[in-house]
Formats: structure tokens, sequence, C-alpha cells
């Protein structure tokens, strides 16, 4: 009896594991017989949607020596529907497989909806299963995002792939904002807040295309493309969000040479003051970086007169990038995408009460100043020189 | 059945992974928000709960170990019977409501296209024979898979650091304190296993007071902790899911191990099954001590296949599933299991007169 219990026991557990530790999020399916979607374009046209997606190529992956095939890597498909969610189960009647969303990278917004919002478009991948909350977003800017999605890159290459490297090394360096379907949720659920999304454009490389970043589509609390930040305004985001990690810049001196600084740490503090009912927000950025390049000539080396000019070329070039981005989300009423309404609800919590739900308009008017404090940390390999004379 | 006594820190082990169990499996709703810099000092509220509630269990403990030290008991009556079987009810209903919450974690997040009624079938089944190995086997097992959970939570915590964004907080108190000590309260009201703790005195060894202040103060940090990480990593975004804690887990990544989830899901089904293995020694337990010829294992499968029945029907429509994750119903147990009950049984003690041990009675 009790040899029987223990084979009992022994079966009810592998029973048990194998329904717990499947090695297939789909259960009883196999590999082959899914859609692994990496990349999906959305389009709105004439009531429908337009979904257009980037799945691996399995039968392509599975060859041994795969490289070597001559089939492409990724095979791209294109489903209209009422919903998102409809056209993208339709995919299943072209390709004959069932769609994965877990694996997928990057989600391309056209930038025109027509009547949908952009909420409408998360709206699936918000309540799907299988989606998850880091993938990225990112605005077709001028062009179909099924364009996008088909664009003639390089040979043999995982186009999503590529655009998600694109927005994740251009958020590293500080050029965009990084925007997934989190953060999307996040900023769509405040009311006060906008949402900036990176947006991406089609270039022509020779027979090939290339993707290349436009600044960032801002989104009015209707989840409508209200404006576009260039890209110089994109960069000013960053600082104005505290999201700085790395990065570079690049600025004019005093003597009419160019100098490009490595970004190694940045910081920005918020202060917030009301002056006879306005709201004034001073900013501090402590940044610190190294000389990457200066201007050759007289003045290459870094004496303590040029290391003066140094520190202010790049407060100048951090204050202006800052300002610009500020004027241009004021002036064209874009919006608080800097989540300006959020660090007053964290420093004056009974003050954003009373102007929650006036702050796009109190938005436009708040009044700004920026100082940033520079440490250049290191000039590189090239001699110091301590000596003013020298 | 292994009839090993358990110390007493090893009993809270098994308390602290069946709290574990309900954080991770815990649910955002209209009454509770987990978006909220309140939800981390929730904690505060069930260590204070916690504590007021150990009052009536404190004296009987206290009533128990003076008995035992003259060898004296008290004689199973009709209304011990009948508190028998009120606690029997209370934890069967808990098992319910764990299971329907795991059903529909199971269904909703790990396999979304499968009718999982086989699984949670199994998963009752298994819990019941593992209830079968006694007190002293559940609480061992604790031990270890304590370590686990603790391991891989504070992995995944290590990696969603940098997820952490301080926008995502909230002022403090934000709704008043009132609200905050509301649900605080729901939130404390989930610690249904303190009320294990009376029937399980004999079987316990050590000192028990001592054990549950350290219970108490390192679950309130560890659920603390955790919410520090929910809130700080999705934001508002914690209140539209269904499970804030699995999402939070799902932004996670280590090194090449990009779906931590996958692995933290695996500690989490061992939660669920200490906590559910756990709760049926209890019904079985409390069933036997009124229906002495009904062995513990006929209880405790009987227990489990009607537990099956009615989660399969639970399962199939998500209204019959908010009746069990009703806020009230939380409450009512909690009060029932911690409050009302041990109070009327101290009651009741004080004014039997106790038996002497003998050879034969022991």
């Amino acid at each position: 009896m009790k040899k029987l219990k223990r084979i009992f026991s022994v079966l009810l557990l592998c029973v048990f594991s194998l329904s717990c530790f499947s090695s297939c999020e789909k259960a009883g399916t196999e590999l082959s017989d899914l859609m692994i979607i990496q990349g999906i374009g959305v389009d709105y046209e004439k009531g429908n949607f337009i979904v257009t997606v980037e799945i691996l190529n399995n039968e392509q992956s599975g060859t041994p020596g795969g490289d070597s095939s001559s089939e492409d890597k990724t095979k791209i498909y294109s489903m209209q529907g009422e919903t998102v969610a409809d056209a993208l189960r339709l995919l299943t009647t072209k390709s004959g497989n069932l769609p994965l969303f877990a694996h997928n990278r990057v989600i391309i917004i056209n930038e025109n909806l027509n009547e949908k919002t952009i909420s409408d478009v998360l709206e699936f991948f918000l309540r799907n299963y299988d989606s998850r909350a880091s993938q990225l977003l990112c605005v077709s800017k001028g062009q179909k995002a099924e364009k996008l999605i088909r664009a003639k890159l390089l040979k043999d290459t995982v186009k999503s792939e590529i655009l998600e490297n694109l927005l994740t090394e251009s958020h590293k360096k500080s050029l965009i904002p990084q925007v997934r379907i989190i953060d999307a949720a996040n900023a769509l659920q405040n009311k006060a807040i906008s949402l900036c999304v990176p947006a991406v454009t089609l270039k022509k490389n020779g027979e090939n295309e290339d993707y290349e970043l436009s600044g960032c589509a801002v989104y009015d609390r209707n989840g409508r493309v209200s404006m576009f930040l260039t890209k110089n305004e994109s960069e000013g985001l960053g600082f104005l969000n505290n999201d700085v990690k790395d990065g570079f810049l690049t600025e004019d001196l005093p003597n009419g040479e160019k100098a490009t600084f490595l970004i190694n740490k940045s910081k920005t503090k918020y202060e917030i003051e009301t002056k006879n009912g306005n709201l004034i927000y001073h900013l501090t950025v402590d940044f610190s970086c190294d000389v990457d390049e200066i201007g050759v000539g007289e003045r290459a080396y870094p004496d303590k007169v040029i290391m003066k000019d140094l520190k202010n070329t790049v407060e100048k070039a951090v204050a202006s990038r800052m300002n610009a981005t500020l004027d241009a989300l004021k002036k064209e009423k874009g919006g608080d995408c800097i989540a300006f309404c959020k660090i007053l609800e964290l420093k004056k919590p009974q003050l954003y009460k009373t102007v929650e739900d006036n702050w796009q308009n109190i938005f436009s008017n708040i009044q700004t100043t920026v100082e940033v404090n520079v440490t250049i940390r290191r000039v590189g390999e090239e001699t110091l020189k301590t000596n003013e004379s020298a | 059945m292994l009839k090993e006594k358990v110390s007493a820190n090893q009993f809270f082990m098994l308390l602290y992974l069946s709290l574990l169990n309900t954080v991770f499996m815990y649910l955002s709703s209209d009454s509770i928000k987990i978006a909220s810099t309140d939800t981390i000092l929730r904690p505060v509220v069930f260590i204070l709960v916690a504590f007021v509630v150990y009052v009536p269990i404190g004296l009987i403990i206290k009533h128990h170990n003076q008995l035992s030290s003259k060898r004296l008991y008290i004689q199973k009556t009709t209304f011990l019977k009948i508190i028998a079987i009120l606690y029997a009810a209370i934890y069967f209903i808990s098992i319910l409501k764990s299971l329907a919450r795991f059903d529909l974690f199971v269904s909703s997040e790990l396999f979304p296209n499968s009718d999982m009624t086989i699984f949670i079938v199994i998963i009752t089944l298994t819990c019941a024979i593992l209830s079968l190995l006694g007190l002293g086997a559940l609480s061992r097992a604790a031990g270890i898979f304590s370590a686990l959970v603790i391991i891989s939570t504070v992995l995944v915590m290590v990696s969603l650091r940098s997820e952490i964004n301080f926008m995502n907080f909230t002022p403090v108190f934000e709704n008043g304190l009132i609200d905050f000590s509301k649900e605080g309260l729901l939130f404390a009201a989930q610690a249904t296993e303190i009320g294990t703790i009376i029937m399980f005195l004999p079987e316990i060894e050590g000192n028990v007071k001592r054990a549950y202040s350290r219970w108490v103060v390192f679950s309130g940090i560890s659920v603390a902790l955790i919410f520090f990480f929910v809130v700080g990593s999705l934001g508002a975004f914690a209140d539209s899911q269904l499970f804030p804690t699995y999402t939070a887990v799902t932004l996670a990544s280590f090194g090449l191990l990009e779906r931590i989830d996958a692995l933290e899901t695996g500690v989490w089904i061992l939660c669920v099954t200490e906590k559910i293995a756990f709760y049926f020694l209890v019904v079985s337990k409390a069933v036997n001590y009124t229906f002495k010829k009904i062995p513990q294992k006929f209880v405790a499968l009987g227990a489990s296949v009607l537990v099956s029945v009615i989660i399969s029907f639970v399962s199939y429509n998500i209204k019959r599933f908010s009746f069990l994750s009703s806020d009230i119903l939380s409450v009512t147990l909690f009060l029932l299991s911690t409050v009302i009950l041990p109070i009327t049984i101290y009651v009741y003690l004080r004014r039997v007169k106790p038996c002497e041990k003998t050879e034969e009675n022991i």
C-alpha cells in the first residue's frame, strides 16, 4: 500500500510539473504553428483598422545553417478589421498560424488615425493576455505604419528589431523619450498629462531605405496628435523629465570651433513657487560630462580659459535645449508631456487639486527658470594645462 | 501522517508563505486602489491589526500553557465541536477563495486559451494529499520554499530597480486618513491564517508570542517592499491590471533571463500549494475533532472533491468569482477566525472546569 502511495504521488507530481512548466506559452502548440510577431503597424482607413505584422519565418529559422537559406528571416502580413483585435485575429486566415504577441518588439501607430484615437489602438494591447507592457511605441510620421513595417532595409534582417534598437539606443543617448505601452497607459490615464511618442520616418538610402527619427508626436487629451516636436526640441525632453543617462552634445565654441561632450551624469531638480497666482518652476540641472572632441588648432589644449568656455558652452547648450522644448510645448498648446503636473502633485498636493481640471490652460502660462551646473569631468588623453600662461 | 511537532518558527514560515500568496495574487478593485503610495504603508495597518487580534489568541495560548503545566486539559463538548465545525467552514471557504483567485490567475495570465479546470482539479487533489503528510512535513517544506520565494523575489526586486520611477508615486494619505485606514483594514482582513494558530497549539513548540511578533513584522516589511516595487514600476497602470504584482514581474529581466515571470510563477505555485494544503489540514483537523470516527484523510479528500466541483462552477463565470473575492466575505472570515471565535473560546475555557490528564486520556 505504501509503495502504491509513493508511485501515485510521483505520478501526480509528474502531471503537476508537466502542466505547470510547459515549455511553450501556448500549451500543445508547436512553435512552427505560431506567428511569432515581432512588430505591428496600425493604420486606420475608411472605417477599418489595418494591421501589418512582421513575423519570424519559422521555416527559415528552423533550417540548419538558416542564414544561407534563400528565404527571408521574416514574413509580412496585412489585414483589416473593425477593431485592432479583429484585424489581428483575422491574420490567422492568411497565415494559417496562431498569433503570439508575447515577443512583439514594437508597435507603430499612424499619426493620422482619422476619427480613432491612440486609446482605441492600445485597448487591445492592454487587455490581451499575451501582450507585454514593455512593448515599445512609435508614431509613423507622414507615412503609413504599414510602410515602415514593409521598409526595404538591408536584406535578411528583422526590421522590428532594428527599429527597436534604434528607439532603445536613441533613448539611451537621450535623443528621445522611451515610450512603452505601460508609459502610454499611465499618461493617458492622467487627465493633465499629454502623451509624447517618438516619431519615425523612412529615408531613402540608395536602393534601400533606413529608419530615421523625426522628433516626437505629442497627443492631446483626446488621444490625437496635436503637434510634433522637432529633433532638437525632443532632446530637451530628457533634461526636463530627469531622464538623461548617457549621450552626447555637440556645440559651437566662442572661437568658432565645434566641440562634442559625452554626458556621464545629469540630474534635474524641481522647485515650485507661486507668485501673484502664477506658478514658477525653478529647474536646476546638475550635469557632468567629458570632452570628447574640441576643434584643433592653437587652443586645442584645454587650459583654464578654455575649460571655462567649455563649461559655459555646455551650460548654454543644455539650457537652450530645455527652453526650446518648453517654448514649443507652451506655444503650440502641445500640453504637459513633461509631467509638470505630477511634480506639482507630489510637491504641493493641495494646490494641485485646485488646478488639476484646468491644467492644460495653466501649463501654457507657467513661468520657468533653468539653471545648469556643469562639471567637466575629464578632457580625454590630451594634456591638461593648468597654467593659464601655457 | 508524520506526527512530529513543529517549532514556532517553522509554523510561522508556513503562515509567511500563505500571506505572500495573498500579496502575489492581490487584485486591484474599485474599493482598494493599488497605484498609490498609501499601498506601501498599508502593511503598517496590518501590523497593528495583527497585534490587536493577537490579544484573544494570546490569552488562549496563556490558558493552554497554564493547563498543560498542571497536566490539565479541557474535555470535548458539543460547544467546542460546533466551534470546530465553524472553523472548518471558514477555512473551507478560504480554500475556495484562494483557489478561485489562482484559477483566475492561471486562466488569465498563464494559459488564457486553455480550459484550466483539469489543472485546478489536479492542484486541489495534490494539496489534499499533501495535507495528509501533516503539519510537520508542511512546515518543514515551508522552510525550504520560503528560502526559494525570498531569493526569487529579491532577484525580481533587483531587476526591477531600474524600472522604479518616482513620478509613479502619489502624495502620502492623498485621500485622507480615513480612506487609508479603511483600505489598510481591508488589506489586513486578507490574513485569515492568523486564526489557525489556536488550532495547532498542541503541535507547536517554543515561544509562539515571539515567533508571531517576528512573523508580523517580517511579513509587514516584505509586503511593503513588494508593494513599493509594484507601485514604483507600474504607477497608475497598476489599477488597470488584474494582477498588478504579476504585471510588475513581467517587466523584470536579469541578464540573459528575460522572462523572470516564468521563474517567479513557478515559485508562486509553491506558495499556493503550501497554503491550500495547509488549509485542507485545518479543515480535516477541525472536522476530525467533531467527528472522530471520520478519518482525516477522508475529510481532506472529500473536501477536495467538493472544492473541485465548486471551483469548476465558479470558474465558468467571472460574476461568480466576484462573490468569492468580495471585501465583505474577507472581512467576515477574518473577524470570525481571529476575533469572534477566539474570544468565544477564551470566555468558554475560563468557565469550564478542566480535567486532569491520566495515562488513559492522554
